[in-house]
């Protein structure tokens, strides 16, 4: 039961709600203000030749931009502020030093279709940092699959075997398969609370890329003990591991200038915080009391099962008067990052599907105003790209018909004085210089922030200023080639396509077939439009190219971005501390990888099957799955009809349907496993 | 090929009982490359597995849960689904009595996945609101909130 039932009854006597208020009222309020004044200033600039609808629509457009360059801007300086004056986060109990864990907490790794040696070597990783605490006993492991590569499966299940014999004493290592991946991740998660979460009394949810230092779980299972009103804290994850250009940009962005950002957001947010889906905590009977999701009416995209269940999930368990935190100052969270822009791309296609989603649960009773707020920032994040997109055509679109159709001078006959179009092109400007330097300001306080902490592990200051140089360039050239592909994600959502769910690549570069293939559009866009602007729009062509170029470039932007360049060392550009002094924790995962990858070199089913003892982990684990998902009669007659008339030796001519049922029929399984040796 | 059982605890017992009308020959399977290549006798078998496998994916303390009888017929009973391995003959099914056979059950629950505690959550409740009335609702709080009685 939860403890309270709404957001009155609780008293957090180390913030008061006046604060938090008054915080919220000075960031909410300077952004509206600003925005106010730069949409007042935007109209006075605008051309006086066009229509009043468009003047209003160019508003609109501006309005809600700015306003969100506006409240980026100032929540960071909030934060930066909050970091200078070393505040500790404020209104959360920490636990005494010497307090004992006597919860048990089940750490869920939910996996779909991922390198399986890779997933369990973080795991192990995790679990040895558990082991070398005393209350590391109190955490088990739940390797949650969602798998539908049966090859993948049976890999999983080869990598539990032999990570749980290294196994520290005292912590569980479970390892599950879910024959029908019923609502993906969130129904992954609901299917562990309703079957075993009640043995729990936390749940620490994890990605397949997520790693969390033993110190810091352990840390987190405590502050959950010692604030019982709370439903969920965030660990903000780090990007860590990155190689290629692009990850190791995102890496330093996120390491340098998130960090200001993070305290800006809790700083306002306080109790009210977010969920991001993993890396947090959560209190398993508020969650199963408060979170079940319900399928929305009608077809994907917009119907179905609610896609970003994170964000939806946060504002539930607030509804239900649980609080939701957010801790910057846990640190040794750690996550990877996309290694190259189509990746990224691919990964938002299912996030901007799962946020423009949230456009229902935005207007739905008892919601509260702050995770109406998330669910504001979480659409605004893919539809402020849209938007830009809009401004952009339609501020051209203005110069080129200006060319085609002049302005008449004199509307009516005998006028005595002309009508002259008025455009302030100088306010126009410095209206684009304030959004710059809102857009950039946040990120040299980052960098000012690092360097005035002294912290050497960065390559110094010159090696911060130059990647923060490049970082923005990047930034600028590949924010228009983003900004089209998200528009197209939009345009595809509202226009019924489904994402669908696959799996995310977590190594791989881009190649030259691959980059053409998925950003010729975007280099077309981007020729097509200078030429238009040179020819019809010429005043504003070298306005237009830091864009017009971005989507030019985008072919060997993507392609090199995803390269690892540079060896590695202390002095290279990007470089953040974890990689100068690499955390225990990645160094074994990177060993335990090894070792474990060892197990499964063939990662061919078949070759796995000729092990008899991996045959019968799997029959074993059968039992624990849950029933067999409908093949239809057609494909098992024809995999027993396949099976049957092997002569020895196994057989590749399976499909993964085929084999994924073979899988789920144990008699079959072991005359195929034995016809495979 | 021989008809192969399952390792899952019930199935196991299951095909234990089943197993006491094999004939005498039946042992043993070959656990896998490794182990018949390895193993040599009894004790080695039983080191094999207790050191190799059992203790691993079931982590059986011999000595404390199960005496040698017990343990040798789990032994028995999780390896009987393999290929025979014709040389050894090692094990005397009918020397696990009816008792020996429930200890082992009980000792062997202990290795199913964690128990299950089902629970059923509720589906929550999301009503969209009328945009409209919704900004309505906001008016009123604020202005109750700037202009009503503390």
């Amino acid at each position: 039961m939860p403890l309270a039932a709404s957001n009155e009854v609780f008293v957090i006597p180390l913030l008061s709600r006046r604060r938090v208020k008054f915080r919220r009222i000075k960031l909410f309020g300077l952004t509206l203000l600003t925005t106010f004044w730069a949409s007042v200033k935007w109209s006075e600039f605008m051309p006086t030749d066009i229509s009043l609808f468009m003047h209003w629509f160019l508003l609109i457009l501006f309005f809600l931009t700015f306003g969100w360059i506006s409240l980026y801007f100032f929540s960071a300086v909030f934060g930066f502020l909050e970091l200078v004056r070393k505040r500790h986060y404020e209104g959360i109990k920490h636990p005494a030093k010497d307090a004992e864990l006597n919860a048990k907490t089940a750490i869920l790794v939910p996996s779909y279709n991922e390198d399986a040696a890779a997933v369990m070597a973080r795991v192990l990783a995790m679990a040895e940092d558990l082991g070398k605490y005393s209350e590391g006993k109190q955490f088990d492991f739940f390797i949650l699959s969602d798998s539908t590569n049966p090859e993948i499966w049976l890999q999983e299940e080869v990598m539990w075997f032999e990570a749980k014999k290294q196994f520290p004493q005292g912590i569980n290592l479970y390892y599950r398969h879910r024959p029908r991946n019923t609502a993906r991740k969130s129904g992954n998660i609901e299917d562990f609370c309703t079957r075993w979460g009640s043995n729990y009394k936390y749940m620490l949810v994890l990605d397949a890329d997520s790693l969390i230092i033993g110190k810091t779980m352990i840390q987190m299972a405590k502050l959950m003990e010692a604030n019982p009103t709370t439903g969920i804290i965030q660990a903000p994850p780090q990007i860590v591991n990155a190689q290629s250009f692009f990850a190791r940009l995102h890496q330093f962005s996120g390491k340098v200038y998130g960090r200001i950002v993070m305290a800006g957001q809790s700083y306002w947010q306080a109790w009210d915080s977010n969920y991001w889906g993993h890396n947090a905590i959560i209190r398993v009977q508020a969650f199963i009391d408060s979170c079940g999701l319900p399928v929305f009416k009608g077809k994907a995209p917009f119907g179905g099962y609610i896609l970003s269940h994170d964000f939806v999930e946060a504002a539930l368990i607030r509804r239900a008067g649980w609080l939701a935190w957010m801790l910057p100052e846990l640190e040794g969270s750690y996550e990877e990052c996309p290694p190259s822009m189509l990746d990224f791309a691919s990964r938002d296609r299912r996030w901007c599907q799962g946020n423009l989603q949230h456009i229902r649960i935005l207007i739905s009773r008892k919601i509260h105003p702050v995770s109406r707020v998330h669910f504001t920032v979480g659409i605004m994040s893919y539809l402020s790209s849209l938007l830009w997109c809009l401004l952009l055509l339609f501020g051209v679109g203005i110069v080129v018909w200006r060319y085609f159709f002049p302005p008449a001078y004199f509307t009516q006959s005998k006028e005595l004085f002309p009508s002259w179009p008025i455009f302030n092109v100088w306010g126009t400007i410095a209206l684009f210089v304030l959004s710059m330097v809102m857009l950039f300001f946040p990120k040299i306080l980052g960098v000012l922030y690092v360097i005035g902490k002294g912290d050497k592990q960065y390559g110094g200051a010159g090696k911060l200023w130059q990647g923060f140089f490049v970082e923005n360039l990047f930034s600028a050239l590949s924010a228009p080639v983003m900004m089209l592909f998200q528009s197209k994600f939009i345009v595809e959502i509202l226009s019924g396509m489904d994402s669908g769910w696959k799996t995310q690549n977590r190594t791989a570069g881009t190649s030259w077939r691959d980059g053409i293939r998925m950003h010729w559009w975007q280099t077309a866009v981007g020729v097509g439009a200078s030429v238009l602007i040179y020819n019809y729009a010429h005043t504003l062509f070298y306005w237009m190219l830091p864009i017009t170029l971005g989507m030019m470039l985008a072919i060997p932007l993507s392609v090199l971005s995803s390269r690892v360049w540079g060896k590695k060392s202390k002095q290279r550009i990007f470089t953040i501390p974890e990689e100068v002094h690499e955390p225990d924790i990645l160094q074994n995962s990177k060993r335990n990888f090894k070792q474990l990858e060892q197990f499964i070199t063939d990662k061919d089913m078949l070759a796995l099957l000729k092990n008899d003892i991996y045959v019968s982990v799997h029959i074993y684990l059968l039992a624990i799955n849950g029933p067999m998902p409908d093949f239809g009669s057609d494909l098992i007659k024809r995999v027993q009809h396949k099976v049957s008339s092997l002569s020895g030796g196994g057989d590749e001519n399976l499909s993964l349907d085929e084999k994924r049922y073979l899988l789920y029929d144990e008699k079959l399984l072991q005359g195929y496993a034995v016809l495979c040796k | 090929m021989v008809a192969i059982k399952l390792y899952q605890p019930e199935d196991l017992i299951k095909s234990y009982v089943s197993s006491w009308h094999i004939d005498s020959a039946t042992t043993i399977s070959a656990l896998s490359d490794e182990a018949a290549k390895d193993v040599k006798s009894l004790d080695e078998l039983l080191d094999w597995l207790d050191n190799y496998l059992l203790s691993r994916l079931m982590p059986i303390k011999k000595d404390k849960i199960l005496s040698d009888g017990q343990f040798l017929a789990l032994v028995k009973v999780v390896y009987l689904q393999h290929e025979l391995y014709q040389d050894f003959n090692i094990f005397d099914i009918a020397a696990v009595t009816e008792d020996k056979l429930i200890k082992l059950q009980e000792a062997m629950s202990e290795y199913k996945f964690l128990p299950e505690k089902k629970v059923v959550m509720p589906e929550q409740k999301i009503k969209v609101y009328n945009p409209f009335s919704l900004f309505l609702q906001y008016l009123k709080k604020g202005f109750r909130h700037a202009f009503g009685r503390k």
